[in-house]
């Protein structure tokens, strides 16, 4: 994956968690995400973590690996929004079968972002993360 | 089971030959029940059985045709294309996972 030179100055105070069983990827994520401005990162490396993480963290948004040990990221997806459907999950999966892509859609992600990927395209889904939010926020207040 | 009209050895189970299309079984005009090619009655009503009913008009025995070596290059390039069609149609890229998600 390429990374961009150029360093972006917003900022949010949106709380992220991202899970994946690659300890390199959550590296690169957790990189990726505090370059794009988000402050608050958590990261877990399987879907048993991820949950217990996401009921203490509380997170606006959440990067799901689709396949994970412990727990699949499809039941860590229907868990995640049995718990809370306004979380925003973007799977990240290399995952490419139409119906399993179907089936994240399915179980309520919002977004998904195939593996592997410029961080362009990583740029370009993290700013409809933050759309999606700052939208709520605006229609809440 | 033995092809009555072409001889051909064919698994058991199957309905019409493989090698030339004929019927292995028949059935009876009067009652239904089927019985193989080569039986004179009905084993179920006792009825006799009529040869004729032992091809249907549909399955009238296909002569075997002959595939040249370039027809054979040709339906193995097909297939190649369909299986090649056939996983497209089954994975997506980002752009068509973009699409799926609005």
């Amino acid at each position: 994956m390429r990374l961009l030179s150029r360093t972006l100055t917003m900022s949010f105070a949106y709380r992220v968690l991202a899970l994946d069983d690659s300890p390199h990827f959550r590296i690169l994520i957790t990189k990726l995400l505090k370059r794009f401005g988000f402050e608050a990162v958590e990261t877990g490396e399987n879907g048993m973590v991820g949950l217990q993480k996401f009921d203490t963290f509380k997170p606006d948004v959440v990067f799901l690996d689709g396949i994970m040990p412990e727990m699949d990221g499809l039941t860590v997806l229907r868990s995640i929004k049995g718990k809370n459907h306004t979380t925003i999950v973007v799977v990240t999966s290399s995952l490419s079968e139409r119906d399993k892509v179907v089936q994240f859609k399915e179980g309520g992600a919002d977004l998904y972002l195939m593996k592997p990927f410029e961080e362009a395209k990583f740029q370009e889904v993290a700013k409809k993360v933050v759309a999606i939010l700052e939208g709520r926020s605006k229609a809440s207040s | 089971m033995t092809c009555p009209h072409c001889n051909f050895e064919n698994p058991l189970g199957g309905k019409f030959c493989s090698s030339c299309g004929s019927a292995l079984e028949k059935a009876c005009g009067e009652c239904g029940a089927l019985a193989r090619p080569d039986d004179q009655f009905c084993r179920a009503c006792g009825r006799p059985l009529l040869a004729a009913a032992n091809v249907s008009p549909s399955r009238q025995p296909i002569p075997a045709r002959q595939y040249s070596r370039q027809d054979i290059e040709e339906l193995l390039s097909l297939r190649k294309l369909i299986r090649k069609e056939e996983i497209a149609s089954k994975t997506l890229n980002q752009d068509d996972v973009d699409k799926l998600f609005g």
